[in-house]
């Protein structure tokens, strides 16, 4: 679906919101202490110390499937106070770096249209 | 009567007007046998005492006529001169007050309330509009507490003269006035003259509630009127001060339409700088000309939206008068700006100005795709908005006008 289209004559569908790779420091019990956010145009990372998490919860998409994708997210408050949103892959225990917000549920409750 | 104080509205009025002005253009004519045939020229719509004397009768073909009368004259209508003195009248009422409505060519009403102290007498009144005036133009003044009544007045007054209706009076001086006078329609009228009603007097005998009820509410207006109650107020034209007017007079005439169009431009040009329209804006056009043989040509456009802009204005003048049909070469030719706004700015509509904004931006982005091959600007569609991984739910969709 996100895949970029650049066929000629259509319309092409870029996707936005992608993660973006975050480096971690996790304690004994895999809970992150750290992060240091990937370099942007030439800039090196920061490092921020983690305050305090607030928040943890799971994401499992289609788990019956053979490529499921399986998340843990994770917000947390950085030194000074501010907020980041970010995941660990549970597959690959790669972290990320995404805003997230709940899913848009349609008027009849379900969550498909 | 001229020592009555003065009532609340007055009518002027010239029963045939063409005809009228016919005879005040040609003063030979007065004591002849004059016809004025109607727009068609097939026949009589108007005729002198002399020519009724001599057996022609208004809708008579103008053969039979001349065949009754060989000495009559036949007039025809000159719109535009009818016209000039329709303004005539206008003017002459504006003199004594500020609020004057021109109900059609020849009948003009005036709301006197407020000008008491300029005329605390009728017959100060009746001087000062007669005094203003064209010469030879004898109108019939009416004056009374309402409407309905103050017309009637004006009807039954002699040229030149005026009669004032006091309201106690109003519905005795009604009364014996017959009822195809009332403000009702042609099948409404036959239908009291066959119910044996043919006077004011008998149709305001009946009980209101039964004209209302036969003849709906202008039933019910045509009863108040008719006793001497007519509730039609004034409905007085625009201020002066919002209009500005602008007159070209060509000798010799204008032939080409390109002479007109640049006469229009000049005038236009005119207008604008005029100080009433000075940072205001315009809300109708109004184009008259007059050809040498007195026929008219008018055109009238009320704009969407009010218009300070002279290039716009000339773009819709120019409209008006390119694929026109023009009745001969114009002698006079008058450029009319109306309903002139207070304001100097413009309150843009939200969505027109969202409309221009598209447009811009569509013609910027084509300018962009030309040179760099593919469009820059992008939208945000929303592709599966349930989907619990955030890069699934939007996507950025290339914006391909």
């Amino acid at each position: 679906m996100t895949a970029t289209n650049r066929a000629k004559g259509t319309a092409a569908l870029r996707a936005i919101g992608l993660p973006r790779m975050l480096h971690v420091e996790a304690d004994a019990d895999a809970r992150p202490t750290a992060v240091t956010r990937a370099p942007i145009r030439g800039r090196s990372g920061i490092r921020s110390q983690i305050e305090r998490i607030e928040d943890v919860w799971r994401v499992t998409e289609a788990w019956w499937r053979a490529g499921a994708q399986a998340r843990t997210y994770y917000r947390v408050t950085l030194d000074g106070g501010r907020p980041l949103t970010m995941f660990r892959d549970d597959a690959t225990g790669v972290w990320f770096e995404q805003p997230y917000s709940a899913p848009h549920i349609s008027d009849n409750g379900s969550e498909a249209p | 009567m001229s020592s009555e104080p003065i009532s609340r509205i007055a009518c002027l009025a010239i029963p045939s007007l063409a005809f009228q002005c016919e005879l005040v253009e040609r003063p030979g004519l007065f004591g002849s046998p004059v016809a004025l045939s109607d727009e068609a020229h097939t026949r009589v719509a108007d005729l002198t005492p002399e020519a009724r004397l001599r057996g022609v009768r208004v809708g008579m073909t103008l053969l039979d006529a001349v065949g009754l009368c060989p000495q009559l004259i036949v007039l025809e209508p000159r719109p535009a001169l009818i016209a000039h003195y329709a303004d005539a009248l206008i003017d002459a009422m504006a003199t004594a007050s500020p609020l004057v409505e021109e109900a059609e060519q020849g009948l003009v009403f005036a709301d006197l309330r407020g000008t008491e102290g300029l005329y605390p007498r009728f017959g100060d009144f009746r001087t000062a509009v007669f005094a203003a005036l064209p010469d030879r133009l004898e109108p019939q003044l009416g004056v009374a507490e309402a409407r309905f009544t103050a017309h009637m007045a004006a009807l039954r007054a002699e040229p030149g003269k005026g009669i004032l209706v006091v309201p106690a009076e109003a519905s005795d001086f009604l009364a014996l006035e017959p009822v195809s006078r009332l403000p009702l329609g042609i099948v409404a009228i036959e239908r009291l003259r066959m119910l044996g009603i043919d006077t004011l007097g008998a149709f305001t005998a009946l009980p209101r509630s039964a004209v209302e009820a036969q003849f709906g509410f202008p039933g019910g207006v045509a009863w108040l009127a008719a006793r001497g109650e007519d509730p039609v107020p004034v409905r007085p034209r625009p201020w002066e001060r919002e209009r500005v007017v602008e007159h070209v007079q060509a000798e010799p005439p204008f032939i080409s339409r390109e002479s007109v169009l640049y006469a229009i431009e000049q005038m236009l040009g005119r207008a604008l700088r005029h100080p009433r329209a000075r940072h205001r804006f315009v809300r109708s056009l109004r184009l008259r000309a007059e050809t040498e043989r007195g026929a008219l040509w008018e055109r009238e456009q009320v704009l969407r939206e009010p218009l300070g802009d002279r290039g716009r204005l000339w773009t819709l003048l120019r409209s008006l008068v390119e694929y026109a049909e023009f009745p001969g070469p114009f002698t006079v030719i008058t450029l009319e700006l109306g309903g002139l706004t207070e304001e100097s700015g413009r309150q843009h509509s939200l969505f027109v100005e969202q409309t221009r904004r598209r447009e811009q931006l569509d013609e910027m982005v084509r300018h962009l795709k030309v040179r760099f091959g593919e469009s820059p600007v992008a939208r945000v569609v929303e592709v599966e908005p349930w989907h619990r991984l955030p890069e699934h739910r939007r996507a950025l969709l290339e914006y391909d006008p």
